[in-house]
């Protein structure tokens, strides 16, 4: 009897731990080094990402240019390292604002129910018909071109997907004895909500803000491919993949593939610590 | 004794599948300051909503009508401040599973800590010092040690222990203990159940006692209410209770416990299923399981009523009474 249990927790503990950890350890180095890039990747980079040089335009990746140059001759590792901060900070931006707002609305309207909730949450299903992408296009359209407009709008878009999981991960929470509990013991609802639900469903809010991350990261680097956000010479990695496409038919595809895997390692990476996120913690169960 | 708590002509309709459908009709009584009363029945007979409508913790889309009045002020229609005030200092609810009713990422020490300090305004050490001596009384060794602990590193017992002290540190003038100690075993029962009357005692708190069990009811309260789908059956003195009671249910319910003295080879049960309150017909709930119904138990609403020092909704009441006190004591 008790060796069967035995053996059954032990196997489970064991099994499911390991390839979640090593997931988790690889994407956290991604992102630890992308974390890096962003604060210090104009000063790590080994030459100026802007300095010109057309002899030595459109080489293939040396030691003397890891990643190769481009068609006016500079170097590609430096300007993708130096384009971490503008490629990465915009789409923080939005998960913070969306995550925030969303995590706002979504408590707010599973707190109050009734009313409210009718209206914060169809108020959101109407902001779910707008893509995200369309709705960048349109505040680049009125508000210029840079930056401010795509990130904000952005923001906006992807705050009902995160108001929709919220919303239900706090009704959970408040339907559970103990908030009852805390109500009748004379805390206000808005206590309850910061010091119980909040924290509560912490995970989830995590989770969120990874995977808004990598949707914003798409979306936002789509704007500045198509040049409506941030403007060249900034080397951000979505300019640094259009400005890579006429080279591809010269035999030098190395400013948009490098671009394109950093890219790619970002999101994965985010994606992954959002999956795990979001994972119940069984790691730690077997143990008390 | 003056009165505390009076709730009157309390119904409570809960919505089940988009209707709304009445789990309590009716309900009347009074709790005195420091007197305890204890409200018995089977399961969903409405004891729990009872306790929860006079908390105002009905659940969503759920319609009180009648009256509770705290102190003479209105219950149902407080304000949201008054509600508070009156959830803060007036009542403090004790509930049956510890475990799923404490906040289980709060350490111990914040779980009781915090209400003293946001909602009386304590310094964080007068609420621990507080904290310490109410931990101690209420059995819990090593309190300081207790402090630091989470919920998960405590036994069912501890924790209960800790939600009572969670509710004497606030000090409310009355206490509503829906059903505590059902999820401990029976050892931890008794000391939990002797440290919430002796600490009700010493406080001089009211106490509305929820639970299953018409000995513990006995044992701890002044007066027993018998509760069923719904309906109040009957009230009384509890010593008068367990041996005249005035209502066929409660008779019913008392021959089915098993007894120290007499070991029948089977108990006596009440033939039947317990109905939930939202099923209850339109006359007596008990009508169709009492073997003592006529025909005109079925026909109307009971209406409770006063007899022989206590009250009843048995309309057969004045003619069956005296043979129930007497098939109680021949047993």
């Amino acid at each position: 009897m008790s060796a069967v249990g035995a053996y059954g927790g032990y196997r489970r503990r064991v099994r499911f731990k390991r390839p979640n950890d090593l997931v988790l350890a690889v994407s956290s180095v991604v992102l630890g080094a992308m974390v890096i890039f962003v604060v210090f990747g104009s000063v790590i980079a080994p030459q100026s990402p802007s300095a010109v040089n057309l002899e030595i335009a459109l080489q293939g990746p040396s030691l003397a240019h890891l990643f190769g140059t481009d068609a006016t001759g500079r170097d590609i590792f430096s300007r993708v390292l130096a384009g971490a901060r503008p490629s990465i900070l915009g789409p923080i931006l939005i998960a913070g604002g969306a995550t925030a707002l969303g995590t706002l609305i979504g408590v707010v309207a599973a707190w109050k129910r009734g009313v409210s909730d009718a209206l914060l949450s169809r108020s959101m299903e109407i902001l779910f018909a707008f893509p995200g992408l369309l709705l960048a296009m349109m505040a680049v359209a009125i508000l210029g071109r840079g930056l401010t407009a795509p990130v904000v709008a952005l923001a906006i878009a992807n705050t009902p997907w995160v108001a929709r999981i919220i919303r239900s991960a706090a009704l959970r929470e408040r339907s559970l004895p103990y908030i009852a509990a805390s109500s009748v013991q004379g805390f206000s609802g808005l206590a309850i909500c910061i010091r119980h639900v909040l924290p509560n469903i912490s995970r989830t809010i995590w989770a969120q803000l990874a995977l808004t991350f990598t949707y914003g990261m798409t979306d936002l680097l789509a704007i500045n491919f198509l040049g409506l956000g941030v403007q060249p010479p900034t080397p951000d990695w979505g300019v640094l993949v259009n400005e890579g496409q006429n080279s591809i038919l010269q035999n030098a595809p190395w400013e948009t593939l490098f671009a394109s895997v950093f890219i790619v390692l970002t999101i994965v990476a985010a994606t992954a610590l959002s999956a795990r996120l979001g994972d119940e913690p069984t790691a730690g169960r077997g143990r008390a | 004794m003056s009165q505390l708590l009076r709730v009157e002509g309390l119904g409570v309709e809960v919505l089940v599948e988009d209707r709304l459908r009445p789990v309590l009709r009716d309900i009347t009584f009074e709790v005195g300051k420091g007197e305890a009363v204890a409200v018995v029945g089977e399961s969903g007979s409405g004891k729990s909503m009872t306790a929860r409508a006079i908390g105002r913790l009905l659940p969503p889309g759920a319609r009180a009508s009648g009256e509770v009045s705290f102190h003479g002020e209105s219950v149902l229609e407080m304000s949201a401040t008054a509600l508070r005030a009156y959830r803060t200092g007036g009542i403090g609810m004790i509930f049956q599973d510890p475990r799923a009713s404490i906040n289980p990422v709060l350490s111990v020490g914040d779980f009781l800590t915090e209400p003293m300090t946001t909602l009386r305004g304590l310094s964080r050490q007068d609420a621990r010092r507080r904290v310490v001596r109410l931990l101690d009384d209420v059995g819990v060794s090593r309190p300081e040690a207790r402090l630091r602990q989470y919920p998960h590193e405590l036994s069912g017992g501890l924790l209960q222990r800790v939600m009572i002290a969670a509710v004497l540190a606030m000090e409310p003038m009355l206490i509503l203990a829906d059903e505590p100690t059902t999820a401990l075993d029976v050892t931890t029962q008794s000391d939990v159940m002797a440290i919430l009357d002796e600490a009700r005692r010493e406080r001089g708190m009211g106490l509305m006692l929820i639970t299953h069990d018409l000995e513990l009811a006995a044992a701890v309260c002044d007066r027993t209410l018998v509760m069923y789908g719904g309906r109040i059956m009957e009230e009384q003195a509890s010593w008068r209770l367990h041996d005249a009671p005035l209502h066929p249910y409660t008779a019913a319910l008392l021959a089915s416990r098993p007894s120290l003295a007499v070991q029948p080879e089977y108990l006596e049960v009440i033939p039947g299923r317990p109905l939930s309150a939202v099923e209850a017909p339109a006359g007596c709930p008990f009508a169709n399981r009492c073997a003592l119904a006529i025909p005109e138990c079925s026909e109307s609403a009971p209406v409770v009523r006063k007899l022989r020092g206590g009250r009843t909704s048995c309309i057969r009441a004045e003619t069956l009474a005296p043979s129930l006190a007497s098939a109680r004591e021949a047993s």
